[in-house]
């Protein structure tokens, strides 16, 4: 079977600048594919490249072994590649069920915005708004988002940012569910624990290239990762 | 087409259960009472109600793009007096039933919206908010100076050649013919109704929502499928269209019409200042606004204070602005969203980040 | 030729105007993000204090002119304190500033209405004569005027790339959390840049005042002119490229004023920028890290 997702030979580069060269990924149902490394590494700019925000200077997106004619983010939406964003992005005014209701919109399939919620342990939240929300929650509300375009792929850029506890827990939980299920995630994150946790496959990205690639425990002893590493991860 | 969630009963996309039935009667119910109330009123006051309907119709219509996909569209001007102008020509000198001319000129307003979209929505924010004025100002310019068909300055009458003293044109609407101040007041009092319920069941509806969308988050929006460009684009041709419209019926109302009712000043920038205080992206804030706004200064002209009135539009804005944005329709809605809240609710529910998820998953559900 | 040169040399004045106005615009958007569109009141209030001093008071022209330009300082600042901060603090998107900026000046415009009434009213200039210049012929007041506003311009130029405080307005409108981490006044250097902006457009006010007959409506469209060139020249551009932007304006009014016809005149500008925007949708010098995102 196709691998759900495939980025092959992504090169971005703004101006002189090349924030990534040449790096491949492919995401495999059922699989949890995470990319680490220093920051200004080129991570988030992968990540925009595949989810369609920003353009490839050069490279392909294979979505279920098809290439799509264009790509864009909302194309990528809808061709079931959903993304997070880092930081906590929400809609001001609409209350948190409004909020879900309003991303089942636009997928193909039924999605019950209650069940969502409740995935996410946010039915008590329902009828409040994003200012009413604990930080947590705010978080955990990006991730119903996602998930409520009823993705095949999710792209989490940085989704335990600041989550500590059963929040994080939560999040695990939710990730790994949605993954067994024949889903496939890529995962961005600095929380090295949480990213060895979850991880089938780990890529290290530094100065924009792959530095290192396989299991968890290989990349954690990898004398190539460590040395960008230098210094030791904060959460290590 | 499929929601799997029961958006008629309007649990999720409305807060206070008013299903369709409820909204029709409402606004029925108010037109009628506007009647009723009309009758026996002077010419001037039959006036005023006339003007703030129409003017609460192009509110109405602007509200979809400003308000409600979150555009600040100040092009207005160009369309309204696209239909103003093409009424008057073709009632007053071609001597075509208007609800020919309304079609044709829907149309072609559509297509030109249509087409405009492409090259205007590349720029966004400020740059995209002085390129919609620019473009009521050159409009304006373009109605002043094309005098050999706007009659310019001089303006331009329904009943033909100013010249020719001819009485003003009826509104011809193939069904009916419309002349009197009562008729328009009909006309107009349904034109209102069935715009404001339309935008009601709009805000409860997948457009509707994606566009509320893209006003607060267009990147979020798109992440969630939602095709801005495209959405942005109908929200604009249908502004437009509806706007050609109402410029035509306008027409038809006063029966002469000169470029200075269609400044900057009063056909873009007081729409958006009724949609503001009224309420932006609510489907009655419109009509507030109008009410205010028009009819403020009517208020204060009967008792000769008109400088008066400018200087409290001027204020109350201001006051708007930094005090209550979302206007009185929104400021409505937050109090009674919040009623409504407390009593679904029950007992305050707590919820502190680090309490066990468990405990949180287990709250009963409201 | 001649008098294409003419039309030119007519324009000089209005460029004049543009550029201070559109400078002072610039440097209240640049340094402090605020969209404010009630600049254009600043020139007018310039222009009716020294209405006011000059004619109704008889105070000299040229006290009377700093007094004019130091008013729309007073001004701008009072308004900064009072609107564009408290809209800024409350994260207030592009209507509200646009709202309150157009609210402010209708609140002015009818003060000055009320006051001076909605005749044209003209100051008498300071300096009488024409100058032949070649085959333009000039009033002596004009050559005055570009020679004070170029001169304005150049101290500014000073001020702000070779002073201390200019340096701190640079890093402001860079990245202002930064400035502020670094140590400098935000909030004081902030409010010298309004002040100085308003203060430009009073002074162009206050000069023009003895060349065009004032009304209290004449405000509303150097406002505009000036959106225009700042967003044709776009976020980061120098100053120069600011007034290079203002004589362009002006000379494509004064162009079509000639040429094509008086009513068409301010119409020109706005047709200029929508062509503009077809070829450059976001203007012309882009921001380093401004990327198109793909919706």
């Amino acid at each position: 079977m196709a691998p759900l997702l495939e980025a092959e030979r992504v090169n971005v580069s703004f101006g002189g600048l090349r924030a990534v060269v040449d790096v491949s990924l492919e995401v495999r149902a059922g699989t949890c594919t995470a990319v680490i490394g220093p920051n200004g590494a080129g991570k988030t700019t992968l990540i925009n490249a595949i989810s369609g925000i920003t353009p490839m200077t050069s490279g392909t997106i294979r979505i279920q072994g098809k290439v799509p004619s264009r790509w864009s983010l909302s194309r990528a939406a809808r061709a079931g590649v959903t993304r997070t964003f880092q930081g906590t992005r929400l809609f001001n005014s609409m209350t948190v069920i409004e909020h879900v209701a309003t991303a089942s919109l636009n997928t193909g399939t039924a999605v019950d915005p209650r069940a969502i919620l409740e995935r996410l342990a946010l039915t008590h939240r329902q009828n409040d708004t994003p200012s009413e929300l604990p930080f947590g929650e705010a978080r955990r509300l990006g991730v119903a988002l996602a998930l409520a375009t009823d993705p095949r792929t999710l792209l989490l850029d940085e989704p335990g940012v600041g989550l500590t506890g059963q929040d994080l827990l939560l999040l695990t939980r939710c990730i790994k569910e949605f993954a067994a299920d024949g889903k496939g995630v890529v995962l961005v994150d600095h929380n090295m624990r949480f990213v060895m946790d979850i991880a089938d496959e780990v890529i290290v990205m530094e100065g924009g290239a792959v530095i290192a690639k396989g299991l968890p425990v290989e990349v954690r002893s990898n004398p190539a990762v460590l040395k960008a590493y230098l210094g030791g991860s904060p959460h290590a | 087409m499929k929601p799997a969630i029961d958006l008629r009963a309007g649990l999720v996309f409305d807060a206070f259960g008013l299903g369709l039935p409820v909204r029709i009667a409402t606004a029925v119910v108010a037109a009628v009472t506007v009647y009723a109330a009309a009758q026996g009123t002077s010419m001037s006051t039959l006036g005023t109600i006339n003007a703030v309907c129409l003017w609460a119709c192009v509110a109405l219509s602007v509200n979809l793009v400003i308000g409600i996909c979150g555009q600040m569209n100040l092009a207005n001007t160009a369309f309204m007096g696209f239909g103003a102008y093409a009424g008057v020509l073709s009632t007053g000198f071609w001597h075509w039933p208007a609800w020919i001319t309304l079609t044709v000129a829907a149309l072609v307003a559509g297509v030109a919206a249509w087409m405009l979209s492409a090259a205007i929505f590349r720029s966004k924010g400020l740059v995209f908010a002085v390129l919609t004025t620019a473009i009521s100002l050159v409009a304006y310019s373009v109605m002043v100076n094309w005098s050999s068909v706007t009659g310019g300055l001089g303006g331009i009458s329904t009943g033909g050649p100013l010249e020719d003293g001819g009485l003003p044109g009826a509104l011809d609407l193939a069904l009916v013919k419309i002349n009197e101040p009562m008729e328009y007041l009909v006309l107009l009092l349904t034109m209102t109704a069935a715009l404001s319920v339309g935008t009601s069941i709009l805000l409860r509806r997948k457009t509707g929502r994606s566009w509320l969308a893209v006003r607060e988050d267009e990147v979020l929006a798109a992440s969630l499928g939602i095709d801005v460009p495209r959405e942005k684009r109908r929200a604009f041709v249908a502004a437009s269209m509806l706007g050609t419209s109402i410029g035509l019926v306008y027409a038809h109302m006063v029966a002469f019409i000169t470029p200075d009712s269609f400044t900057f000043a009063h056909a873009a920038f007081a729409p958006l200042v009724m949609i503001m205080i009224g309420g932006s992206g609510t489907a009655v804030g419109p009509i507030i606004g109008a009410s205010i706004v028009i009819g403020v200064p009517e208020a204060l002209r009967a008792y000769e204070l008109e400088g008066l009135g400018t200087l409290i539009y001027g204020c109350l804005l201001l006051f708007v602005v930094l005090v209550a944005p979302t206007g009185v329709a929104g400021g409505l809605q937050s109090l009674a969203r919040r009623a409504v809240a407390h009593r679904r609710a029950g007992p305050a529910q707590p919820s502190t980040q680090g309490e066990p998820a468990a405990a949180e998953a287990k709250t009963p559900t409201v | 030729m001649d008098g294409l040169l003419q039309q030119i040399a007519n324009g000089a004045v209005l460029a004049s105007a543009y550029i201070l106005v559109a400078v002072g615009l610039y440097l209240i958007f640049s340094v402090l993000d605020i969209p404010n569109f009630a600049h254009g009141e600043m020139f007018t209030v310039g222009a009716f204090t020294q209405y006011a001093l000059v004619v109704q008071l008889g105070v000299p022209f040229w006290p009377s002119l700093a007094a004019a330009a130091a008013t729309a300082a007073a001004l701008g600042v009072l308004l900064e304190r009072t609107v564009f901060l408290r809209l800024r603090a409350k994260q207030a998107n592009l209507v509200a500033f646009l709202i309150a900026g157009l609210a402010v000046g209708i609140i002015l415009q009818e003060l000055l209405r009320s006051v001076f009434g909605t005749d044209a009213l003209a100051v008498p200039a300071p300096i009488e004569g024409l100058v032949t210049l070649g085959p333009v012929r000039m009033s002596m007041y004009r050559i005055v005027v570009i020679a004070v506003s170029l001169v304005s311009v150049a101290a500014l130029g000073w001020l702000v790339y070779r002073s201390t405080f200019g340096t701190r307005l640079r890093a402001l409108a860079l990245n202002r959390d930064l400035a502020a981490l670094s140590g400098i006044n935000v909030s004081g250097v902030g409010t010298g840049a309004f002040a100085i902006g308003s203060g430009l457009a009073g002074l162009a006010g206050g000069l023009l005042s003895a060349t065009s007959s004032l009304t209290p409506y004449i405000g509303f469209h150097p406002t505009l002119v000036s959106f225009v060139i700042l967003i044709m020249v776009g976020a980061g551009a120098r100053l120069a490229t600011v007034l290079a932007g203002g004589v362009v304006m002006a000379l494509v009014e004064s162009l079509t004023a000639g040429y094509i016809g008086n009513s068409m005149r301010e119409a020109a500008v706005f047709v200029l920028l929508i062509v503009f925007l077809v070829w450059r949708p976001h203007g012309l010098t882009r921001g380093a890290d401004a990327q198109p995102a793909r919706l």
